[in-house]
């Protein structure tokens, strides 16, 4: 195994680092890389191990808004108290294979692997999550949505890392879907999924919504148009009905070793008539 | 571990020991006994290493003859094992059936067909026993069963828990519910007017010689499931239903214990004890511990037969260079054959040590005295038994274990999947040696289809296993018939 | 790299190579060979061991980020020649079959019992080991059974 470890225990230098080499391959809770690692698919390289940087440590800060430090786990997440106000967060969590890897995944590991099919991603681009990076040039924050560009393609430079993930405190009145298929309830990777939040007024007007889904796009994605037909839109069953037929311009899957095209697109749309259906509050 | 032109030393997870000092001898021109096979801790069996780890430990060998002797550590990893070992058949069965009006079966057409995949495996084995349970546990004069498997180009399939069974009687079960729809019977009632029962003829002639009484069986796991309310309340259930819907199906079938046909005879399996310095036994068999407890229920069997406590019977490591060969651990064979072997092997002990009420002093005795006394026992057929490999008539298998399984699924219709939320299994298993055991073995077989088909592989649904209804003695001989490579046969009456 | 870890309460230095997973390091330069390898890549729990107090699975830990930790495994359970009541419970209620799964199936439920909060029930707390045998329910028995001798004592 051609595999060196660099550990560094500051920012500072783990950034000195990053700047001279931009090779190297950060690793945090190792759940997506001893993967790739043990099936033989990742060139010899050099990891920058994150676990001793204190910068980054499990930090969970909820004043106005929530920041997750770039160690913070899925397990961290489920034991805290900001799941009352971001329900989804553990939702999500819950979803990420089972307790062993809740211990060592992390949030900020999931936005770097990239995935479209990661499960924690879709709960915070539903929440606004920001995500900070700092390289050895200075630090700059980035919208999670507008965070991916293809496959596996984002907006990180090689000599960034991700230091936190904001999110601002969500307002009253907004309600929470998170709804995850794969084919076993736990340890599963996902076909489809949908994390969403609507926020409807006394007449059941649309007045705000995010729809985000995984595994039917080559990234986690943000379904923007469907969402703006939603938006000011009285929520009756035939809007429900259009927006399950704007969905399948939004989505792209495809057929692959977990599932087929026709599958998530059927499922897809049951996800978002389920989501606006039971999201709202009768009236 | 490969010594060139000496000796071939194999340790291996394994079912078959034997099997793979047979493969081995021609691959490297030596005699059976140059080759050593051990087994070694081995995990699961469930077929997958039936006859592939011939293959691996082939490969391995021939390594390590290549290094010179060298010894070679060979293990697939999750990619290569899908890639390369058995998996179980996939198949396609088409059945016309033909009944009165009030259900009684008068004809019965089927025509079984299995992927083979590229490779011959044990493809034809599969497929007899496919074919040999395609009619399901009912009573028809006029059954014609054409069993095919197909060569094509995909993974090597094989032994497979159930042996080709499960794909047969998967087709039979599904075609007994469709027609009871198209005749408006319930699906456990056109089961009850069919069902064999003693004297009744199987397909291959064979007449079923002991009491079985699938009607009692069907009636209390009916019972157990509460299945006639069940199917009512999921009927309202569904009709207002919105995002799920219910429902209760049940299956009856029947499984051939041991090899089919004249199998037995073939192997003439072989098995030895001899006295312990401590005044016990040790059983001496090819048969492996795989986790269904092969060791646990010999020990058991040769200490009752031996009238000593269970803690004085040792049971030797696999080894083909310290064990006789007692046949494959396959086909649900160990318990009724070697089990039988071992109990006639104790009794020849006991014989010889002129039947003593103490065996513990009476073996240290004998030993101080005579140094060693080892006996070896040999598998005889039943002259009552008979079984024709050209025509397929006659005993197909000497025992039969039925069984009646209730299961519910609840379908989603939001993510389209299903999940089993209750499972009802009673079980006629004939005389059970080791009720945990048993009761382990039944509460695992439903598990392979719902984890395969269903969506949640953790619920927890109940399984109850009423103890055997009525104990039978079942350990008797089988014939059978390792047919040779043939991809059509045909069952006819 | 040398590094340091305590397992079962012994102390050892070993140097391994950095990405070495922690589960081969605790096989082949330890010798403590009750945790299994299943799948090698994160999904069938086998390898599960509790590592400074939290539940992972051995071969999703590279060596270099076990340094100076308590890594605890089946071995670890039982103590004063006594069985560990898991361990006992599946062995009376047959939750054990072939026993690749069992190792990584006591040490996640030895997790639960301590931790009854971080999983909804049973069936969530050992969803990620996975069990070819014995379809569940038995284990989920012998959980019972030994959580109940928990509560008692």
């Amino acid at each position: 195994m051609n595999f060196e470890v660099l550990t560094p225990h500051s920012l500072a230098s783990a950034l000195d680092a990053l700047a001279s080499n931009e090779k190297l391959v950060p690793l945090a809770g190792a759940t997506d890389l001893m993967v790739y690692l043990e099936a033989g698919t990742l060139a010899p390289c050099t990891f920058l191990n994150l676990q001793e940087l204190w910068e980054l440590r499990p930090v969970l800060a909820l004043n106005g808004s929530l920041t997750l430090g770039a160690l913070t786990t899925y397990r961290d997440v489920r034991l805290s108290a900001v799941k009352d106000h971001f329900p989804m967060l553990a939702w999500a969590a819950r979803e990420v294979g089972a307790l062993a890897i809740q211990s060592r995944g992390t949030w900020a590991g999931n936005i770097a692997n990239g995935s479209p099919a990661a499960d924690g991603v879709p709960a915070l681009m539903a929440y606004d999550a920001e995500v900070d990076l700092a390289s050895k040039n200075g630090r700059r924050s980035v919208p999670l949505a507008a965070f991916y560009r293809g496959y596996k393609q984002m907006d990180r430079r090689p000599d960034e890392i991700i230091t936190a993930i904001r999110m601002p405190l969500p307002q009253p009145g907004w309600s929470d879907y998170y709804r995850k298929v794969g084919t076993r309830r736990f340890q599963a990777i996902s076909k489809t999924l949908l994390a969403g939040r609507i926020l409807l007024d006394a007449n059941r007007t649309v007045k705000d919504v995010r729809m985000v889904f995984a595994s039917v796009a080559p990234f986690t994605l943000r379904a923007v148009q469907t969402e703006g037909l939603l938006r000011g839109r009285h929520l009756t069953a035939d809007l429900i009905g259009d927006a399950t037929r704007a969905i399948q311009d939004e989505i792209h899957p495809i057929d692959d070793i977990r599932s087929t095209e026709a599958y998530r697109r059927r499922v897809t749309a049951n996800l978002v008539r389920d989501f606006l259906a039971a999201c709202g509050p009768v009236c | 571990m490969a010594i060139p032109g000496k000796q071939v030393t194999v340790w291996g997870s394994m079912q078959c020991p034997y099997y793979v000092q047979k493969a081995l001898a021609p691959l490297f021109g030596m005699e059976p006994e140059q080759i050593r096979v051990v087994q070694t801790e081995t995990g699961g069996g469930f077929g997958g290493k039936e006859e592939y780890p011939n293959m691996i430990a082939g490969h391995a060998a021939l390594l390590s003859w290549k290094a010179g002797g060298r010894a070679v550590k060979m293990i697939y990893d999750r990619r290569e094992d899908m890639w390369a070992t058995t998996k179980r058949h996939p198949s396609k069965t088409r059945i016309k059936a033909g009944f009165k009006r009030d259900g009684t079966l008068v004809v019965l057409d089927i025509d079984l067909l299995l992927d083979g995949g590229a490779y011959p495996t044990l493809s034809s084995v599969v497929l007899s026993r496919g074919t040999l349970h395609a009619a399901g546990p009912y009573k028809c004069d006029c059954t014609r069963v054409r069993g095919r498997v197909v060569m094509t180009n995909s993974v090597p399939y094989g032994a497979f828990r159930g042996f080709g069974a499960p794909q047969s009687i998967y087709a039979i079960e599904m075609h007994m519910n469709r027609s009871a729809q198209e005749l408006g019977i319930d699906p456990a009632e056109i089961r009850r007017r069919n069902f064999l029962h003693k004297g009744d003829q199987m397909p291959t002639g064979q007449v079923i010689k002991e009491e079985i009484d699938l009607e009692m069986m069907m009636d209390r796991a009916l019972e157990l499931s509460s299945y006639q309310r069940k199917r009512s309340e999921f009927e309202e259930f569904n009709k207002r239903g919105e995002t799920h819907r219910r429902g209760i199906g049940l299956s009856v079938f029947f499984h051939g214990s041991g090899f089919t046909g004249s199998g037995e005879t073939r192997i003439g399996s072989e098995v030895a004890m001899r006295l312990t310095a401590q005044g016990g036994v040790e059983v001496l068999v090819a048969n492996v511990e795989y986790g269904q407890g092969t060791n646990t229920v010999l020990a058991q069997i040769a200490a009752e037969a031996c009238r000593i406590p269970p803690d004085l019977v040792e049971i030797h490591q696999p080894d083909t260079a310290a064990v006789p060969n007692s046949g494959p651990t396959v086909a649900s064979r160990t318990t009724m054959i070697t089990g039988k072997l071992v109990e006639r092997a104790s009794l020849e002990l006991r014989k010889r040590l002129r039947e003593p009420d103490d065996f513990t002093t009476a073996a240290r005795q004998y030993l101080a005295e005579h140094g060693e006394l080892k006996v070896t026992v040999r598998y005889e057929p039943s002259a009552e038994i008979h079984w024709d490999d050209e025509t397929y008539r006659g005993e197909a298998y000497a025992a039969y274990a039925w069984s009646c399984d209730v299961a519910e699924v609840e379908l989603d219709l939001i993510d389209c999947t299903a999940r089993a939320t209750n499972f009802v299994s009673v079980v006629e298993c004939g005389r059970v040696i080791n009720p945990l055991l048993a009761a382990c073995q039944i509460t695992s077989f439903p598990l392979r289809p719902m984890c395969r088909r269903f969506r949640s592989s953790l619920s927890s649904f109940r399984i109850r296993i009423p103890v055997p209804i009525r104990p039978k003695v079942s350990v008797r001989c089988p014939l059978m018939g390792r047919r040779p490579l043939s991809h059509r046969l045909w069952l006819k009456r | 790299m040398q590094i340091s870890l305590t397992v079962n309460g012994k102390n050892y230095q070993v140097t391994p190579p950095p990405m070495k997973r922690l589960l081969d390091v605790l096989r082949e330069d330890l010798a403590w060979t009750g945790t299994k390898e299943g799948c090698g890549e994160g999904e069938c729990g086998a390898c599960t061991a509790i590592m400074d107090g939290v539940l992972v699975l051995t071969c999703m830990v590279p060596i270099c980020q076990a340094a100076g930790k308590h890594v605890t495994t089946i071995e670890g359970l039982a103590a004063d020649g006594k069985l560990h009541r898991l361990q006992q419970a599946f062995l009376e209620k047959g939750g054990a079959q072939c026993g690749i799964c069992t190792p990584g199936m006591i040490i996640a439920a030895a997790y639960y019992l301590e931790h009854p909060d971080e999983a909804e029930d049973i069936g969530e707390a050992l969803a990620g080991n996975q069990c070819r045998c014995t379809g569940y329910t038995r284990i989920f028995e012998s959980v019972k059974a030994a959580s109940s001798l928990y509560s008692i004592v």
